[in-house]
């Protein structure tokens, strides 16, 4: 059993921990009552998702400077991991809209650098898929994921550089204490999650480049090529 | 709308969308993991 198999099963065990103390020990939140909950889903799944595009930042980073495809594969997994994440993100922040702001989207600041950072490392993945040359894509996606990659700093800061209906980033000094043990467990749960996840989304984009960079190329066949009865090649 | 201070809350019910999320969260992840997880080591791409 490789090491990811222990790690995902603690990191579900953690977070649905943190979940449960969220959802049925920790007090109603002042303003929004019940729906505050969704904090302690919404707040780690942002988290990861960040964490996995700073990996592929990373990872695309070290790409281009050795050009190895152990890091290779790694934007590959990255990307992955960190698009489905962003995507559940979204979704979280649209169901927690409705009944706090009255609506399910809103080209807020922060809600649209997100939408654009999901659309970008999708385009990553997307990069990959088209470019069947394995130098060439990984080159190309490693870029691609470099340039994706500015906007992380812009999601980040835009609760703080402009004025926006999302909150500015919660901290130990102002969450409740009430709140802060399901929020550092649904974290800590969530981080171990992902961690297994992209390593082992990492183990197989490994073993299928390595395939396919040992795989040598075939050529194309002569049209006019015809094998004789005896097995002799006629022309 | 700051989502960290205690109290009773101003908005009244809602528990179907905090059900939404969650529910949505662990069938994402979890299908997610299964597919991982479930492929043999160097899978089809």
């Amino acid at each position: 059993m490789r090491w990811e198999t222990p790690v995902l099963a603690a990191g579900l065990a953690v977070t649905a921990a943190g979940h449960a103390l969220g959802l049925f020990v920790a007090p109603p939140e002042a303003m929004m009552g019940e729906v505050g909950r969704i904090f302690y889903a919404h707040v780690p799944t942002a988290w990861v998702c960040m964490l996995a595009y700073v990996g592929c930042f990373v990872a695309a980073v070290v790409t281009l400077w050795t050009g190895r495809w152990a890091w290779d594969a790694a934007v590959e997994a990255t990307a992955e991991v960190g698009v489905l994440l962003n995507a559940l993100l979204l979704f979280q922040g649209a169901v927690w809209g409705r009944p706090t702001w009255g609506v399910w989207w809103t080209w807020d600041p922060r809600l649209t650098t997100s939408a654009v950072m999901m659309v970008l490392f999708g385009g990553v993945l997307l990069l990959r898929k088209l470019v069947d040359q394995p130098e060439r894509r990984l080159s190309l996606s490693s870029i691609a994921a470099i340039v994706a990659a500015a906007d992380l700093p812009i999601v980040y800061f835009s609760v703080r550089w402009w004025n926006t209906l999302h909150q500015q980033q919660s901290s130990r000094q102002t969450v409740d204490s009430a709140m802060q043990s399901p929020l550092a467990l649904a974290t800590a749960g969530m981080t171990l999650v992902a961690v297994a996840l992209v390593v082992r989304r990492w183990r197989h984009a490994k073993a299928e480049l390595a395939a396919e960079v040992e795989e040598p190329a075939l050529p194309d066949l002569p049209m006019q090529v015809e094998l004789a009865t005896d097995g002799r090649e006629v022309r | 709308m700051d989502p960290t201070q205690v109290g009773s809350g101003v908005i009244t019910g809602g528990s179907e969308y905090v059900w939404a999320v969650y529910v949505v969260t662990w069938l994402v992840i979890g299908l997610y993991a299964a597919r991982v997880f479930a492929t043999a080591e160097g899978g089809a791409r």
